[in-house]
């Protein structure tokens, strides 16, 4: 049974509506957690303006461990957690929990990589300079590395839509849902080239204009 | 201004452990520009390090205008950071910032009013030369420029003391010349002592007043540039010396000094201070019965005395040679048998 296209355009607007919420408070969220625990694994290890090894071996591995799980069992596997956050485990909602979880430490790894760029002498300047440990985090390292930043959330974005259309599979809402549902469930070609492709136009703009940004912040 | 009190510096990396300062002590005097000298490896850059407490001695003291900088709290250290200026190597420009912004880093961050800002880094970039580079980016600049941004950024909190990590050593010797030059203006018009590193001997040749010659951790000859100039003591030292006076000997001498006899004799004749515009050859060639052949030297000047370094074989009878060497061995003068093998 084929679907009616007359109708159908205004499920396809929804989804894409849900997928752009569900990656959009995603990304805000693991924006947030992933930038302080980059910054937070950075300055605490060794030899750094804040070490703290204690700090930086349990952050490291909480991270680690996070990391290591596919994102497909993470989400059924922290169903109880989601449950407490948000009262239900299925629903646009419900997705988010698990994607803040997946790609707030994925975060935290591209932004730890981006601060590790700065070269040290950098630091050191700050140091020489009298900068407090918290003025070289947000007035040098933060700045330096604000480009290179950029970039990586672009990546996460990505990262997250891919994410979010798996959420779909299990009632997330959004176009990976109406993917699976239509095209895979009821073999409807059609919806599954129109998702893919808006999922496809969807990404190259992200990259594009993260391209962009991050060019323009570099200013040259 | 600052002053060394048996510094000994250790890291530690796993078991491993590297002397890197072992018990230094010297003084550095307010307004001087200090240079210590050493090979790569032999501390310097520890030691400048222990004086801004970027490192921390292991044990001894490093005293700043009279503070010892590891008895501060950390609050005061930035303040005394604050006093003391430190440009590098790599410059370490801030990348993503313009100019005018890299000089005003350091008044950023203490709070600055902005039209105090505008005014100090307007006269800075002016005072470095660059200000028809305010608006540009670090990597639009060339090396010498960069480190003159570096020097700017240094000088806008008004320290007293200015820290050189091998500053010239990414330059080219135009460019070293000039940032030099740009120092020794620091040191003249604003009174700031200057303590810099380096591994090359014309740079305190250039624009020291004193030196240090470190090795393996240790100072092992200090005074100043004239004295370590004109009178090395240690083997390393004299080796830096001769890297910039070239007073070795050229091979094409070592035929001359193979073949020299009783009658046929090679000096080298030290000539320092006033002693260097004395006709000191002709008079010798006068008073005794020898001939003077001038085979290798030159005349340099040091903090602005002239030195002179020749070496000269004396011709005729034997007696006659040794009462010249002797006449010519007072005052100001050095004179010293060459011999093969030893110069
Ligand atoms: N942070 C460090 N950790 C371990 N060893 C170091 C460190 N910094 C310097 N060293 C060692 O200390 C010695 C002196 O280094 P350094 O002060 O940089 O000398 P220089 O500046 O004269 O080249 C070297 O053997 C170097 O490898
Ligand atoms: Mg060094």
């Amino acid at each position: 049974m084929q679907v009616d296209w007359g109708t159908f355009w205004v499920d396809i607007l929804d989804a894409t509506g849900d997928t752009l919420i569900m990656v959009g408070i995603s990304l805000l969220a693991s924006a947030v957690i992933g930038v302080l625990l980059g910054v937070i694994l950075v300055v605490t290890r060794k030899g750094h303006i804040l070490e703290n090894l204690p700090v930086f071996n349990v952050l490291n591995a909480i991270v680690n461990v996070l990391r290591s799980i596919p994102f497909i069992i993470l989400m059924v596997a922290i169903i109880p957690f989601t449950r407490l956050v948000v009262g239900t485990s299925i629903g646009t909602a419900a997705a988010i929990v698990p994607l803040i979880v997946y790609a707030g430490p994925y975060i935290a790894r591209l932004v730890e990589n981006s601060l590790l760029e700065i070269d040290p002498g950098i630091v050191e300047a700050a140091e020489a300079m009298g900068a407090t440990p918290w003025q070289t985090i947000f007035r040098i390292l933060l700045p330096e590395a604000f480009s290179s930043l950029i970039l990586s959330l672009t990546t996460a974005t990505i990262g997250l839509v891919g994410a979010s259309a798996m959420a779909g599979a299990v009632g997330g809402g959004g176009l990976g849902d109406l993917a699976i549902a239509y095209g895979y469930q009821r073999f409807d070609t059609d919806v599954m080239i129109v998702t893919v492709v808006l999922l496809i136009v969807l990404v190259q703009g992200l990259q594009s204009s993260g391209n962009v940004i991050s060019r323009r912040l570099r200013r040259r | 201004m600052i002053r060394f009190e048996e510094v000994t510096k250790i890291y530690e990396s796993g078991k491993n452990e590297v002397k890197a300062l072992n018990s230094v002590s010297f003084e550095i005097e307010k307004g001087e520009i200090y240079g210590v000298v050493g090979y790569s490896g032999a501390g310097k850059s520890s030691l400048l390090r222990c004086v801004n407490l970027l490192e921390k001695p292991t044990s001894g003291r490093v005293l700043v205008d009279g503070e010892n900088m590891a008895g501060l709290s950390s609050k005061e250290l930035r303040k005394k950071r604050k006093n003391i200026g430190m440009i590098f190597q790599h410059f370490n420009l801030l990348n993503a910032k313009t100019v005018f912004d890299n000089i005003a880093t350091p008044l950023y961050l203490q709070g600055e009013k902005k039209n105090v800002i505008k005014e100090k880094v307007n006269n800075l970039l002016e005072f470095v030369g660059l200000s028809e580079h305010g608006h540009k980016y670090p990597d639009q600049l060339s090396g010498g420029q960069k480190q003159r941004v570096g020097i700017a950024r240094a000088l806008s909190t008004d320290p007293e003391v200015l820290l050189c990590d091998e500053a010239t050593s990414a330059l080219d010797p135009q460019t070293t010349s000039s940032i030099l030059e740009l120092l020794k203006k620091i040191n003249k018009e604003y009174n700031i002592t200057i303590l810099l590193i380096t591994h090359e001997m014309n740079v305190i040749r250039e624009i020291c007043s004193s030196v240090a010659v470190m090795e393996k951790g240790k100072v092992i000859e200090k005074g100043s540039v004239f004295e370590v100039f004109s009178r090395p003591k240690t083997e390393t030292a004299r080796r830096f010396v001769s890297s910039v006076l070239q007073d070795e000997l050229p091979d094409s001498l070592k035929n001359i000094l193979r073949n020299q006899d009783k009658n046929h004799q090679v000096f080298r004749i030290v000539f320092t201070g006033a002693s260097t515009g004395q006709p000191l050859l002709s008079q010798i060639a006068k008073k005794f019965d020898v001939d003077v052949s001038v085979l290798y030297g030159h005349v340099t000047e040091l903090q602005d005395v002239p030195f002179g370094n020749l070496v000269v074989q004396l011709i005729g009878d034997e007696h006659e040679i040794r009462r010249a060497v002797i006449f010519a061995g007072q005052g100001e003068v050095e004179v010293r048998e060459v011999i093969e093998h030893a110069s």
